[in-house]
């Protein structure tokens, strides 16, 4: 009798902790298609990047920060990256050439549409932030803060095809969330 | 109170335009101001609109710019000049390539006339393009053989499109297919012989999250295979043939034979018995003279004569 009590104890245990799990688990999916942000960055690439003083220094550091993001982090560090430029880097970043003036409007309305998205899974507790997803976007703030201003707006710029690629990856519509 | 009397001299020396043009600094508007701007979105194309303003006897130019939420909460000051309308003389401007995200834009207008300017005239509520209008898909929709295709309009990358089809007979049972763009023909279904299909269809903008309404349903019937009179005329038909090209074969080739490679036949009155015969019957006094006479075969005739 006791052993089947324990039993169906653990049996009820593992079934809350899998449906936390799988709650954690359900993406907060930006459902927006970002291949025209890609697009229009690819137009003014050769141009922001051109103006890139520090070739040696790399402050969204692909290989190391986004790349290791686990699947559960992503909703948050999407929140605080788009957060990044939205709030610094094209504050930051005074152009003058009304082309590319277009195209960086376009890509930071479109972050602002975004970041409303993500605002509802935020508002629905779907957005937790675990201290790995802090410290990595804290380590993109330290690395801008390394650089003078201007240099780490326009840097910043030019890894925004990192970024989007990020974006386009994680925010695939796979299954039904 | 001040401006009333700086305006006695000149309204003495009855001057009153000259005095006001010294009053005001050079170079800014005396040129009126657009007026009546509205925004005209259809299918994901942006068209500000305004009245003209009419200056007798030239051509007034305008200038259109725009600010995105974006610019309007962080760089308040920012404007950006339209892509196609710095100084166009129409009255009308296409902002569909401006306007791509999906927030508040807000709009302005002046004009120009030489090196005059108006002040800006500012659209009264921002446009956001989700409010632009949807209408169904035009749509075109044929058979190729038993196939059922459907070719919708190009409404450009941002438009994808929802397709139903059944068979007439059975409304309830519809299928779903996703046109990823239009201008394309796509295959839908092949049909059975002797049903009827019917297809509708809608947009979906999905960077808005909308949908048009359904299209009026089309409606295209497929021919029963052939009827059974045709078929059995057909068979039978097949079968003279069976019979008719071995024997035009035969005799073409007899034809051919008889052209090519005739055989020599000798007429029956030449034509000579195995044994030397008296063919001429004599009378009893012409026996003897006859009976000299004998008759050579053909073979024996062409010894001699070789």
């Amino acid at each position: 009798m006791k052993v089947q009590c324990a039993a169906l104890w653990l049996l009820a245990a593992a079934l809350i902790l899998s449906s936390v799990h799988t709650r954690g688990l359900r993406k907060c999916l930006i459902s927006m298609d970002t291949h025209h942000l890609e697009e229009s960055f690819q137009e003014i690439k050769r141009a922001i990047q051109a103006k890139d003083t520090f070739q040696n220094v790399t402050i969204l550091s692909a290989s190391e920060t986004l790349q290791s993001i686990k699947p559960s982090d992503v909703c948050c560090v999407t929140k605080n990256l788009l957060a990044f430029y939205v709030d610094r880097v094209f504050k930051d970043h005074r152009e003058l050439n009304p082309h590319i003036l277009r195209k960086i409007s376009s890509i930071a309305n479109s972050f602002l549409y975004m970041q409303k998205t993500l605002q509802r899974c935020q508002e629905q507790r779907r957005c937790h932030c675990r201290q790995e997803a802090t410290n990595a976007t804290r380590s993109v703030h330290e690395n801008y803060d390394q650089l003078e201003v201007h240099s780490a707006a326009v840097k910043s710029l030019g890894e925004l095809n990192v970024f989007l690629a990020w974006i386009a990856k994680n925010h695939q519509e796979i299954s039904a969330a | 109170m001040w401006f009333f009397y700086a305006l006695i001299p000149c309204l003495l020396r009855a001057h009153l335009s000259a005095c006001l043009s010294a009053l005001i600094p050079d170079g800014v508007a005396i040129l009126p101001a657009p007026q009546n701007l509205s925004v005209h979105s259809t299918n994901m194309k942006h068209f500000l609109m305004w009245s003209p303003v009419i200056v007798p006897g030239e051509t007034v130019y305008y200038s259109v710019e725009y600010q995105g939420e974006y610019e309007r909460l962080y760089l308040s000051d920012v404007w950006i000049p339209s892509s196609w309308c710095s100084l166009t003389e129409k009255t009308e401007c296409d902002l569909t390539e401006d306007i791509t995200a999906t927030v508040p834009y807000s709009l302005h207008v002046r004009a120009t006339l030489g090196s005059q300017t108006s002040a800006w005239s500012t659209l009264t509520h921002p446009f956001n393009r989700n409010s632009t209008i949807l209408t169904p898909p035009w749509m075109d929709v044929t058979k190729d053989g038993f196939h059922l295709v459907i070719e919708l309009e190009d409404l450009g990358p941002q438009f994808e499109f929802l397709v139903a089809y059944w068979r007439r007979e059975s409304a309830t049972k519809e299928h779903i297919k996703m046109v990823r763009s239009g201008g394309i023909p796509v295959h839908l279904v092949t049909m059975e012989p002797g049903a009827a299909y019917c297809v509708k269809a809608q947009a979906v903008v999905k960077a808005i999250g909308r949908h048009s309404a359904f299209s009026q349903a089309e409606c295209i019937e497929v021919q029963e295979a052939l009827p059974l009179a045709l078929a059995l005329f057909a068979f039978v038909g097949f079968m003279l043939n069976l019979v008719a090209v071995p024997i035009s074969i035969w005799k073409m080739g007899q034809l051919l034979r008889y052209s090519c490679c005739p055989v020599v036949v000798l007429p029956n009155t030449l034509k000579i018995t195995s044994s030397p015969q008296k063919l001429i019957s004599c009378r009893k006094e012409e026996v003897d003279a006859c009976a000299m006479t004998t008759v050579l075969s053909s073979e024996e005739l062409f010894r001699t004569w070789i």
